[in-house]
């Protein structure tokens, strides 16, 4: 039983490394991030070499939905659509103040931060941030996926248990579990 | 000549192998969480406008048929071009590659007879303006 | 410098439609009575001393608090901008609307350009066009209720379309 605990973490280790560097991202660029976020896919700060390279406009080839820019009222069953229609293991990034709080607007048709729609993992503040402050961010996503914290991945981890508690006849007890257990975000000098 | 096929087949082998694996691993191995929004079309996450039978314009559709012709006639060329000493000699060619026997014309006039059937093909194509885009 | 539309348009009405105009940080204005309101724009576009064949801009203003000297005056103003590309001379037209009945004619039939800046002033501020071929909301959406423009729309109220399940990761 231990080694099939060890090789089934060792394995789902594996799966969130090759995700993690693998990631395709749907940039759901609306505004004025939409500069910073083609200066980091650019040369000079290549987002490419963390893996993340393609840009997939389709939400069905996407696996990162980054929201670049501020969301309205109005677009919000768009942008909620769209991340249903991403198959999973999927993660969100919210990009800039206005998808993370609705930045400096405060009005009738700015949605206050683009989790009142989809789950955010990353919250990347800036108006618009610094290309090295998004790698940042990106790093900080690459450390949670690599753990088994996005929300969607606790999601799933937590249903397969819960298939896997009701298959045994036992009771499941914990709401959303991960595969590991939730720790702090580690300090640079404790890099894995 | 049997080695040659079994290169091929091998290499069939391989690529339909490979794509039926990746399926099965993202089938079996990958989360299924079905909702209604993964069958519902995608159009940027607003409501479907539009039917997407709309009519297409037929020079689409010339472009690719003269494509096929002429890009079959290029892929003949190679073969003949490989043979192409061989087609050429009257004789039998030498381990060396030396001609024995005089020249002959039968590769050249065997593909310019090709070519010209096709030639005349793609004068009539052009006459009728099925070549150009407009 | 657009002087001469001022002159003309005193000459040609004559009976009080012009309820003022005057210059204004080198721009000249002119404040028109409401039912005179698609009379003084044909006149405009078609008289060949003003010849303002160009539509540039309607807006809508609330003057809630801000009517000062006149408070029984119009809540609304609407404020077209009009340029003659011949003469290059500008005037800027004020239409008052009151809260009550908060109608005007509609500038679709002089210039086509006015379709969405009415739908616009519509939409926010609650201004219906008379004749408008398709008045409805441009930026809100048709879900929305209210005026956002308004002076007294409260700006920290929220009408979300749709917001996810809090407390869950979906």
């Amino acid at each position: 039983m231990g080694a099939l605990d060890w090789m089934t973490t060792k394995l789902t280790d594996a799966t969130n490394w090759a995700r993690k560097f693998s990631l395709f991202q749907y940039p759901f660029v609306t505004a004025c991030c939409g500069m910073e976020f083609m200066s980091v896919a650019a040369p000079k700060y290549d987002i490419a070499r963390f893996g993340a390279e393609f840009p997939r406009f389709s939400p069905r080839q996407a696996d990162l939905l980054i929201i670049v820019g501020t969301i309205t009222e109005r677009q919000g069953p768009a942008l909620r659509r769209i991340y249903e229609q991403m198959a999973e293991p999927k993660w969100v990034v919210a990009f800039g103040v206005c998808a993370s709080t609705g930045g400096f607007y405060q009005n009738y048709s700015t949605m206050p931060g683009a989790d009142q729609v989809v789950p955010v993992d990353v919250y990347i503040p800036g108006c618009p941030p610094r290309p090295e402050q998004v790698l940042d961010g990106l790093i900080l996503l690459q450390e949670r996926i690599a753990r088994g914290e996005g929300h969607n991945q606790v999601t799933i981890a937590a249903e397969s248990a819960a298939r896997k508690a009701a298959k045994l006849g036992q009771e499941y007890d914990g709401p959303l579990v991960s595969i590991r257990p939730l720790g702090p975000h580690k300090a640079e000098s404790e890099s894995k | 000549m049997t080695s040659d096929y079994l290169s091929t087949a091998l290499m069939i082998l391989a690529g339909v192998g490979f794509a039926l694996l990746l399926t099965a691993a993202a089938r079996y191995l990958g989360p299924h969480r079905p909702n209604a929004a993964k069958d519902y079309p995608y159009e940027c996450g607003s409501e479907v406008i539009g039917s997407p039978r709309a009519r297409f314009e037929v020079k689409f559709y010339q472009v690719a048929i003269v494509f096929l012709v002429f890009d079959i006639e290029t892929a003949f060329l190679y073969p003949w071009a490989l043979k192409y000493r061989a087609l050429s000699c009257a004789g039998a060619v030498s381990a060396a590659g030396a001609c024995t026997g005089g020249v002959s014309f039968f590769g050249l006039g065997e593909i310019l007879v090709f070519m010209g059937i096709l030639i005349v093909g793609l004068a009539y194509v052009w006459r009728k303006r099925a070549v150009g885009w407009e | 410098m657009a002087q001469i539309v001022l002159d003309r348009l005193a000459a040609q009405f004559t009976g009080g439609e012009i309820l003022e105009s005057g210059t204004s940080h080198g721009d000249e204005w002119a404040r028109v009575r409401r039912d005179a309101w698609i009379a003084v724009a044909t006149f405009l576009r078609d008289d060949p001393a003003t010849k303002m064949e160009m539509f540039i801009d309607l807006t809508g203003v609330d003057r809630l608090g801000m009517r000062g000297g006149n408070p029984e005056g119009p809540r609304f103003d609407v404020v077209v901008h009009l340029y003659s590309v011949s003469h290059k001379h500008r005037i800027r037209l004020y239409g008052g609307v009151t809260e009550e009945d908060p109608t005007i004619d509609t500038l679709v039939g002089v210039w086509e350009g006015a379709n969405w800046y009415e739908r616009e002033a519509y939409d926010l501020y609650g201004v219906r066009f008379k004749g408008h071929p398709d008045l409805r909301r441009i930026l809100m959406y048709p879900e929305f209720v209210g005026h956002p423009l308004r002076k007294d729309y409260p700006k920290e109220k929220r009408q979300p379309l749709v917001r996810r399940q809090a407390g869950t990761r979906e």
